[in-house]
């Protein structure tokens, strides 16, 4: 026969190692004065409600998951368009070049170059015309122009 | 060794913390049916009792202050959880009993092979009724210091008590 205690503590004896290490921690965190910030942060912040922060931290893993596959997405559909737009875009701005030359009077030298030291108005216009001449001689060494 | 606690001596409180850390976890495990919360309850519950330790007036009543302290704990992990845990409050029959002796907790003595049934008894009682044959049993505590931890006035816990034991006496008789 015991008394209604001894089968209650018997009952639970079992946890005596689990309660010795949180008495141990309580004790040793609490009054030995090595009871830091982030330990007050972590039991007092996080333990009383670590279901919300897990549930919190699952969501912004599954938002960078998400951002990172959406960016290698991007990068995929951006790098497989490159060379193409870059080529109509050459295309076009040797158009413009040939009709910017017209309107400006100037004599289109050899095969569609112009001379930086014929443009007349501003230094800049000149850089913009050595950009060109540069464009042209690249169109022709590719055989497009 | 109370006194020495407040000083805030460490082996004071080890020592303190031992000899309750079991009978707690008892008391906490009845109550929330779950090791991991129970745990958590009583690692609160220690971590309260030094952090307010100076708002202790009587240092013979160590026991029933810490209980008290695990008990609003249980009650806020039940209020994180609505609806997933019982209540300890509104008991039907709540009516005030006087005159009643108070028994000893060593007047119930349970035969080996009854241990199993009697817990499956106890923790078939109400919430509140259990809650108080709980800190009778566990600690012995007076019907003035159950209400203490409790909440309620004496007559309450005597009425609480004696439903109780009744209770389980029947519930152990039909089993």
């Amino acid at each position: 026969m015991r008394t209604v205690r001894e089968v209650l503590m018997a009952e639970h004896a079992g946890m005596e190692g689990r309660l010795d290490a949180v008495r141990r921690r309580v004790v040793s965190e609490r009054l030995t004065g090595r009871e830091s910030l982030w330990w007050r942060m972590w039991s007092e912040l996080v333990l009383p409600c670590r279901r919300v922060w897990v549930g919190l931290a699952m969501v912004w893993v599954l938002v960078a998951g998400l951002h990172l596959g959406a960016r290698g997405e991007a990068v995929r559909l951006g790098g497989g368009g490159v060379s193409v737009m870059g080529e109509v875009e050459q295309a076009v701005l040797v158009e413009q070049a040939g009709m910017r030359c017209e309107l400006l009077g100037l004599e289109v030298r050899g095969g569609g170059g112009f001379g930086a030291g014929e443009s007349i108005g501003p230094r800049s216009e000149a850089a913009v015309m050595d950009g060109m001449n540069l464009v042209m001689m690249r169109m022709r060494e590719r055989g497009k122009v | 060794m109370v006194a020495r606690a407040r000083e805030g001596e460490g082996d004071a409180w080890d020592g303190l913390f031992r000899r309750y850390q079991l009978p707690l976890y008892s008391y906490v495990f009845e109550l929330v049916h779950d090791e991991q919360v129970a745990l958590d309850v009583v690692q609160e519950t220690f971590i309260s009792g030094v952090r307010y330790v100076g708002q202790l007036r009587d240092d013979r009543r160590f026991g029933s202050w810490l209980f008290g302290i695990a008990r609003q704990k249980c009650l806020q992990h039940w209020r994180k959880r609505p609806g997933r845990w019982e209540s300890l409050e509104g008991c039907e029959q709540d009516e005030v009993l006087v005159g009643e002796v108070e028994a000893s907790p060593d007047e119930w003595l349970v035969r080996r092979e009854d241990e199993e049934r009697f817990m499956l008894a106890l923790r078939s009682l109400s919430p509140a009724h259990r809650e108080v044959l709980l800190l009778h049993f566990l600690e012995g505590f007076s019907l003035q210091e159950i209400g203490e931890v409790v909440g309620v006035g004496v007559g309450t816990v005597k009425s609480r008590m004696h439903y109780a034991k009744q209770a389980l006496r029947e519930r152990l008789e039909e089993r």
